[in-house]
């Protein structure tokens, strides 16, 4: 019979009790391993620095051109602040149109979000995931565990 | 052995820890299996506990899977209760080890089962078992190894 001993009824064959005695050196025993449960193992993906930095990276095209529109939609929004700035302390009015806010506005608009797009997509990103998610669809660690045993 | 095992750098060692009524003092590895750690208890508000298991099934190479009372794994949970300084480590319905301080050097492990880790030890207030190895009331002093698997 090769049942595992059950802890909680009668006492197995061949039972050697060791009991009362003082050692003054490590206590041996061979044999004492058994099959782990099979739902302590999960699969893992091996992660790499590389790919931890793929992941984090954002799109290299979209950042600079985010970059450029939103720099430039700062540049061409400068003057018309400043002269607004200066209106303001010397109390004049100024004679800044409203297409100019607008274009200012549209232009850092946009370049902001090309820039957030950027940081959101990322084609290398999106490999490293479909790397990782065929990785789990064909090593499930269980799956090799019950067929070995 | 290709390489000394070496024990984690937060661990120290209780003076004296009563596994299952088998009283172990001065040893720094409660349970070994070829000299690794399966089996670390270091004192606190409430036992500190790191339990080791196989790194896949059938594998000889043993990882922490419970690391200074946490655990890395899913599927096991540590529970304390600071009021009974008690740390209780369980796998799903089956209680690992049920650990509590008696001193702030000693500590008791009232429940073990190591069964689903891949070990088949077992014990209780009653004693050890190990495999068909019954232990109650020894005592191992001086000892870097409490119990030497394998």
């Amino acid at each position: 019979m090769s049942d595992p001993p059950d802890s909680s009824s009668q006492v197995p064959r061949q039972l050697r009790t060791t009991e009362n005695q003082t050692f003054t050196r490590s206590i041996e025993v061979s044999e004492a391993t058994v099959s782990p449960m099979p739902g302590l193992y999960q699969a893992v993906f091996p992660l790499g620095e590389a790919d931890f930095l793929r992941i984090k990276s954002s799109s290299p095209w979209l950042t600079t051109a985010g970059g450029a529109v939103l720099s430039f939609g700062l540049a061409y929004a400068l003057p018309f602040v400043v002269q607004v700035l200066l209106a303001r302390r010397t109390g004049a009015d100024t004679q800044i149109g409203a297409e100019s806010w607008w274009v200012s506005g549209v232009l850092i608009a946009i370049g902001s979000g090309l820039l957030i797009g950027g940081r959101l997509l990322s084609r290398e990103r999106q490999q490293v995931l479909k790397r990782i998610e065929a990785h789990f669809l064909t090593n499930p660690a269980e799956l090799a565990h019950r067929i070995k045993s | 052995m290709p390489y000394v095992h070496v024990l984690p750098d937060r661990y120290v060692p209780l003076h004296t820890l009563d596994l299952c009524t088998n009283v172990f003092v001065n040893v720094s590895k409660p349970i070994a299996i070829k000299d690794f750690p399966i089996l670390l208890i270091a004192g606190g508000l409430v036992p500190v506990v790191w339990l080791a298991a196989p790194r896949f099934p059938g594998s000889s190479d043993w990882h922490f899977v419970v690391a200074e009372g946490r655990s890395a794994n899913p599927a096991i949970q540590v529970a304390i209760d600071a009021s009974k300084r008690e740390t209780v480590v369980t796998a799903g319905p089956t209680r690992l080890i049920c650990a509590v301080m008696m001193a702030d050097d000693r500590a008791q492990v009232t429940e073990i089962d190591l069964r689903p880790v891949g070990l088949n030890v077992i014990g209780s207030k009653s004693g050890l078992m190990i495999g068909t190895n019954r232990f109650a009331n020894n005592r191992v002093q001086g000892a870097s190894i409490g119990i030497a698997l394998g």
